[in-house]
């Protein structure tokens, strides 16, 4: 033996350290001759204390389980308990449902496809932190996402293949935290996939707009809005009546989308977009031409629909600007004067709306 | 689900009676722990564990089953010896009128059957 035989004094220390969760009382009075015992036991010639008694470790457990009282560890203890029953009840219901060919079948075949799944673990994880830095999508938006995404997956696979049959501790502890946000995300994503369609009411936040949030059910007379008309408490209507969100962004609609164009007058600045009613070009007429096409614009003529027509100095005036009390959020006025731009419309920061 | 079927092995056994024989030897003559074990596998009780003699003692003796005194030895260590108290005399008479009717009903069950 290279290692030298443990005296009885170490044997005993070794002992008492592996019972050093018992209190200290407890402890002395169970182990107060140990080292006059083990002396003796020592004193037999022919063998080792450790070939003769086993390991100091193996000793104590003997001890502790001979000498009863309190549990070693009561809290882990309490932890295998939970865990054994737990584990007790899925294992019930799994030879229950075995007796069902379909699930018999089925959990014959699970593990086939456990590496489509490390792939989807891999992916899911992916897509969740890219999420969190980025508009949340079904595929990656780039190259150096798609590397990312691919990078995480491999290691998804490679994990997989690595602990297959079984790892302990915080590996296995950190493997089955990712199964289990892997598997949210997945549900999360079949539930409710993110979408880049248009047709509700779009709020534009002006230039640049990362997130497109959309209000839905606003339209719910059946229709979708891509025009606002108002008026006011006696039924008169309104014109050049600007809107804005809670944060002070510029409500706007989409009218392209359902080939309307806005009417460009020939004389004077385009109309805010988010100035209703918009002044919409009438049904029928060319759509898509470029802006400062001499074609594209209008003359303010009394011909208009009234509802399109815009304010006679071809510009929201400022008898629209919202009063006081209606004022969109502080900071959010917009410029009173007779030319607003659309780089007076407060930015304001896209992650506030961000709800995903 | 996993289930178990137990071979009766003595050890197993021997886990339920190690008080009673503890208690048995002891009434013979006042003993210190190793002599204990020695004598437990002299009667037979080979595998019988040194830790599990000397945890049974010390829980004996907290439980006052068991009075102690420290011989001085010359050579070796000094040698703390165990014998019965009142308590321990009386805890081996109820012991082992348990255990022999215990036995006695395991060994009518399995006179009917074994061969």
């Amino acid at each position: 033996m290279t290692v030298p035989p443990l005296t009885p004094g170490a044997y005993a220390q070794a002992v008492r350290e592996a019972l050093a969760d018992l209190p200290p009382a407890d402890r002395e009075e169970m182990l107060e001759d140990l080292d006059d015992h083990l002396a003796e036991v020592a004193a037999e010639p022919g063998m080792s204390l450790e070939d003769r008694l086993g390991s100091p470790q193996a000793y104590a457990a003997e001890l502790r389980a001979a000498y009863g009282g309190r549990p070693a560890r009561p809290r882990r203890r309490l932890g295998t308990q939970v865990r054994t029953r737990a584990t007790g009840l899925l294992g019930t219901a799994h030879a229950r449902l075995l007796q069902l060919p379909p699930y018999r079948q089925a959990a014959a075949f699970a593990p086939e496809l456990r590496p489509a799944w490390w792939v989807l673990r891999g992916y899911a994880v992916a897509l969740l932190i890219l999420s969190g830095i980025g508009p949340s999508r079904l595929v990656p938006g780039d190259v150096v996402a798609w590397v990312f995404t691919l990078a995480l997956v491999w290691a998804s696979v490679w994990a997989g293949r690595r602990t297959v049959p079984g790892v302990a501790g915080w590996g296995r502890a950190a493997l089955i935290a990712a199964n289990a946000v892997a598997v949210i995300v997945v549900l999360a994503g079949l539930a409710d996939p993110p979408m880049h369609t248009s047709g509700e009411v779009a709020f534009d936040y002006g230039v640049p707009r990362p997130y497109d949030v959309r209000v839905q059910d606003v339209a719910t007379l059946g229709g979708d809005i891509y025009n606002i008309i108002p008026y006011d408490e006696k039924g008169a209507p309104l014109h050049g009546v600007r809107l804005y969100d809670q944060d002070g962004r510029p409500i706007t609609t989409d009218p392209e989308a359902y080939g309307r164009a806005i009417a460009v007058p020939c004389a004077g600045e385009p109309p805010m977009r988010n100035a209703y009613p918009l002044p919409l070009m009438p049904e029928g007429s060319q759509v898509g031409l470029p802006p400062g096409d001499p074609s594209a614009c209008v003359m303010p003529s009394p011909t208009a629909s009234p509802a399109v027509t815009p304010t006679p100095d071809g510009s929201p005036s400022a008898d629209a600007t919202p009063s006081p009390g209606a004022t969109p959020s502080q900071g959010a006025t917009p410029s009173q004067g007779a030319t607003p731009s659309p780089s007076a419309s407060p930015s304001a920061s896209p992650s506030k709306a961000d709800g995903k | 689900m996993r289930s178990t079927v137990r071979r009766v092995d003595s050890s197993q056994l021997l886990k339920g009676v190690l008080d009673v024989a503890v208690l048995a030897v002891l009434a013979k003559r006042d003993s210190y722990g190793y002599d204990v074990v020695r004598s437990l596998r002299e009667a037979g009780l080979e595998d019988v564990g040194d830790a599990s003699v000397y945890g049974t003692l010390r829980r004996l003796f907290k439980a006052g089953a068991l009075n102690s005194y420290v011989v001085a030895s010359d050579e070796g260590p000094h040698r703390k010896y165990y014998g019965l108290n009142d308590v321990g005399r009386s805890l081996l008479t109820s012991s082992s009128a348990a255990w022999t009717s215990f036995a006695a009903t395991m060994n009518g069950l399995l006179k009917e059957v074994a061969p």
